[in-house]
């Protein structure tokens, strides 16, 4: 079975084999250009299609379809491009030019035969009979200097014709180059980008017969996609590499006084065993994906079939679902484990003063992480600067978190109430309660100051599940608190005073900030 | 020097002075040019006829009338115009002459 394209020839139509239209379409086109400096080219192409005509009408007969080798018959008795160009040049020039009979001037083709990607630079190379190597590094040069040898490379890819025939193969290596042949080409090839121009331009208007360059143009963007998809692919290949087995460290978050990496960022998330099926997924996905990216880009460079080909995106294409199963597993596992908040609530002590003074823990505030490393509590601000250490720390197994909430509420007696709320979430309420418990947030109340610390700490084993620590004051009506000598409760606000703040944030450097 | 090359340009350099013969017999289309040809086993390839045939058309010796055809496309017959007949009889003057001469040379030659 085979493609068939309808043509017509001089106004009779006929049904061609998709081969057969292509080989009679070229050699209409090498007749063209063949005769391309004869008078009266038109009138004779006209003659030689009306002949053509004939030969099919008598060939055809009953049949419906013209195949290939009816074509390559009629072809045949016709001639070779080659007897046409001999015939109108031994006529027209004298003997001594004559023992050469492919003596048309020379041509600039794409050299399809030694061809890297379109034969631009080895046409280039045959054209002025210099090594082709030459002329790739110039058109590296060209890219890199000026960035503009890849779409002078497409523009030459689209507009010059690629050397089919013998004849066109020798016209394209042609005479030695000089001057004068020089410029006999250059004088042609503004001609022939004119006339493609035009042509190309009413193709456009008319929508017609676009056939020929628009083919031609899909090869380029073909090529185009495959150098992007190999070159994506590769990308993504020694990425998700160096992701996986190098684990750059480049999080802005410490693990034992260092740089994290994602890897172990993810260790601290997800709980152990979905960590490593996470991983799994990447890899699955990601190479699955820059495998099958690179496949297609080879395939559309050099055009091969074969029949591991089906087999190869059958596995690709299972690997990345089993990825995507995977993810997907861990991702619901891990949202159950936000499912449920647990809360523990623990009073340290009433106040019975008219104001109530809030510090934080001195030897955790403004301190050097050396001295930090041996602390009590192994709370790690090295400076005010929160920076310092990114949006989270761990160390020594274990989770720091800067910031502490405060939640002002009225007292319903005449005493200050200080308490401390933990939360924690989990799968279940034990889960939750469990982590919430395992929290450490140094807090006490001395005479009249509660001491805390601007942060607090889990084990790094409960991973992170979005564990707060807030202080609760319930504060008696008519008295204050006092932070830094300033009083920050009751809080009322410049811009709206109508409002009073009920909450603050104690950051990790130790600022106040009333919401 | 191929027998070949040579033999095809010796028939290449005939065949214009062929056509105004055929065609001096009275008109014909291309096809029946080349079926004469063809006949006379002087034809190579049809491809060679059609340059030509335009080339003389458009240097006068030969004219042109379309016709159209029952069984296919439309008709190029093409005639010997009046200075087509004057050239056709200069070359075959020459033709003559260069029998004559071929024939002698190549006797002479057998006989020795």
């Amino acid at each position: 079975m085979n493609k068939t394209v309808s043509i017509h020839i001089q106004g009779f139509a006929f049904i061609l084999e998709e081969q057969a239209y292509d080989q009679l379409h070229n050699y209409l086109s090498d007749l063209a250009r063949v005769l391309q400096h004869e008078d009266g080219k038109d009138e004779i192409l006209q003659d030689i299609e009306l002949r053509i005509v004939e030969l099919l009408q008598e060939k055809v007969g009953a049949q419906q379809v013209v195949q290939l080798e009816q074509i390559q018959e009629i072809i045949q008795l016709l001639g070779s491009p080659e007897v046409f160009g001999e015939e109108s040049t031994t006529s027209n020039q004298t003997a001594d030019e004559s023992t050469e009979p492919l003596s048309a001037p020379k041509r600039f083709f794409r050299d399809a035969d030694t061809a890297i990607l379109g034969g631009v630079a080895s046409g280039v190379s045959a054209y002025f009979n210099v090594d082709v190597v030459f002329i790739r590094v110039a058109f590296v040069l060209f890219t890199m200097v000026f960035g503009s040898g890849i779409p002078l490379y497409i523009l030459l890819w689209i507009i010059t014709p690629s050397a089919k025939t013998a004849s066109e193969k020798l016209q394209m290596r042609g005479v030695p180059v000089n001057v004068e042949s020089i410029k006999t080409e250059f004088k042609e090839a503004t001609e022939r980008v004119e006339r493609n121009a035009k042509k190309w331009s009413n193709q456009l208007r008319t929508g017609s017969g676009l056939s020929e360059s628009a083919r031609r143009l899909v090869q380029v963007l073909k090529k185009v996609i495959g150098v992007t998809l190999v070159l994506w692919g590769f990308v993504l290949l020694i990425s998700l590499s160096v992701f996986i087995f190098v684990d750059p460290q480049l999080v802005p978050a410490q693990i034992n006084g260092e740089f994290t990496s994602l890897g172990e960022l993810s260790a601290l998330f997800f709980d152990k065993g979905q960590n490593e099926l996470l991983y799994l997924g990447i890899c699955l996905i990601g190479y699955a994906t820059s495998l099958s990216s690179m496949l297609t880009g080879f395939r559309l460079l050099f055009t091969f079939e074969a029949r591991w080909l089906r087999a190869a995106y059958f596995g690709l294409g299972f690997a990345s679902i089993c990825g995507l199963i995977f993810l997907t597993y861990v991702g619901i596992s891990t949202a159950k484990g936000f499912t449920i908040e647990g809360e523990l609530s623990k009073e340290i002590g009433t106040y019975a003063g008219d104001s109530l003074r809030l510090d934080i823990l001195p030897e955790l505030h403004i301190q050097g992480y050396s001295t930090h490393r041996n602390a009590t509590y192994n709370f790690g601000f090295r400076s005010q600067q929160q920076n310092d250490h990114g949006i989270l720390m761990a160390q020594d197994g274990r989770i720091f978190i800067s910031g502490i909430g405060i939640n002002y509420i009225t007292s319903t007696d005449s005493l200050y109430h200080i308490k401390i709320w933990k939360k924690a979430h989990g799968r279940s309420f034990f889960k939750a309660n469990r982590k919430a418990s395992h929290i450490d947030f140094p807090c006490t109340l001395q005479d009249n100051t509660i001491q805390f610390a601007s942060g607090f700490s889990y084990p790094a084993k409960d991973r992170m599940r979005d564990q707060e620590v807030e202080l609760q004051i319930a504060v008696p009506n008519g008295k204050t608190v006092i932070w830094n000598g300033k009083v920050v409760f009751p809080f009322v606000f410049v811009e709206t005073p109508e409002r009073i703040s009920d909450r603050a944030y104690v950051h990790g450097n130790g600022d106040y900030s009333a919401w | 020097m191929n027998v070949e090359n040579t033999q095809s340009q010796m028939r290449k350099g005939i065949l214009e002075y062929c056509i105004l013969g055929i065609l001096h017999n009275g008109e014909a289309y291309p096809s029946e040019i080349l079926e004469k040809l063809r006949g006379a086993q002087l034809l190579v390839v049809e491809g060679t006829v059609y340059p030509l045939l335009t080339r003389l058309k458009n240097l006068e010796l030969l004219s042109y009338r379309w016709e159209e055809s029952t069984s296919g496309p439309p008709r190029k017959y093409y005639a010997i115009t009046q200075k087509g007949t004057q050239f056709f009889t200069d070359l075959s003057l020459t033709w003559q002459e260069l029998h004559q001469a071929v024939t002698l040379l190549t006797q002479t030659t057998n006989h020795e």
